[in-house]
């Protein structure tokens, strides 16, 4: 199997931001990396989908105004982390802002502040639990080009899919045994990848 | 249960016992040989621990409705993105 050395990390997907006169193709990357990721939080935190989406569109216009400025130390703190907190500043700032035009709202608004739902600490553990099933997804779409397409097959009907075991490998003419190879062979090649874009982050 | 350890197994059984996928006599057979033989059990430790990554995958797949999503946030913010970007083209200074 090929090495990692050609992978990118979620750092150096995210440096071409920095310049903002860039093509759109990397903010393309960037929004299919992190909307999941800030639409589910902002949905967590109480708002709908459309407020949802109007929170990912103002995080991405804050990105745009913060990446050019942003020095990225590792000694201070990981990307991810820096995401998580301006998500959070974003979700909070729109509930003070409606808070303000509706008494209702202005009452969940004071108890999910007085209950630190806008602080990164009391969010980091879904946060980081859902950035690492995003790592394991990107590990996969990474390793689609590496392994052969039966292979990615197999892997993605079982897994994913959730197909017996009997059917996915009576498609392809393998026994039970090989089937169940394929897949943990795939696994730990994803683990893999997942390690090094976590290490690299 | 014997004291003997009996020959290991293919290590696609034991995958299909991490899996839960092996009749009850063939799970117990395996079994009980992963507790005597410490070469099957990290085998089948590492086994479990990938099936919780397999689980996770799983459970996080994107469905139609999250592309769709990616897709509509695609087409609500770039348009925005894109006349700020053309603003940078005038203004040396990032800040906006």
């Amino acid at each position: 199997m090929q090495s990692t050395g050609t992978m990118t990390t979620d750092w150096q997907r995210i440096k071409p931001l920095q310049d903002p006169t860039r093509d759109e193709g990397a903010w393309r990357a960037f929004i299919a990396r992190y909307s999941p990721l800030v639409y589910r939080l902002a949905k967590k935190k109480g708002l709908d989908r459309d407020e949802a989406e109007t929170i990912f569109q103002e995080f991405c216009m804050q990105m745009l105004r913060k990446l050019p400025k942003f020095e990225y130390d590792r000694s201070k703190g990981r990307f991810r982390d820096w995401v998580l907190t301006v998500s959070l500043n974003l979700i909070r700032h729109y509930w003070r802002t409606k808070a303000a035009e509706d008494k209702r709202r202005r009452r969940i608004f004071e108890q999910m502040q007085s209950a630190g739902e806008f602080e990164p600490t009391g969010a980091a553990e879904w946060w980081h639990a859902a950035e690492n099933a995003r790592r394991l997804q990107l590990a996969l779409e990474a390793l689609r080009g590496e392994i052969s397409e039966r292979d990615f097959d197999i892997f993605e009907r079982l897994t994913m899919r959730e197909e017996p075991v009997a059917a996915v490998a009576d498609s392809h003419g393998l026994s039970a045994n090989a089937v169940y190879g394929v897949k943990f062979r795939v696994l730990r090649r994803v683990r893999e990848i997942a390690a090094d874009i976590l290490e690299q982050e | 249960m014997s004291s003997r350890i009996t020959a290991c197994p293919a290590e696609e059984s034991l995958y299909m016992l991490a899996d839960g996928a092996l009749d009850e006599r063939e799970s117990q057979r395996v079994r009980e040989h992963v507790t005597k033989c410490s070469n099957c059990r990290r085998v089948f430790c590492e086994a479990e621990s990938l099936q919780g990554i397999s689980r996770t995958l799983g459970a996080a797949k994107l469905v139609d409705r999250d592309h769709e999503r990616i897709k509509r946030c695609e087409e609500r913010t770039l348009p925005k993105l894109r006349a700020s970007l053309s603003d940078f083209g005038d203004e040396s200074d990032a800040a906006i």
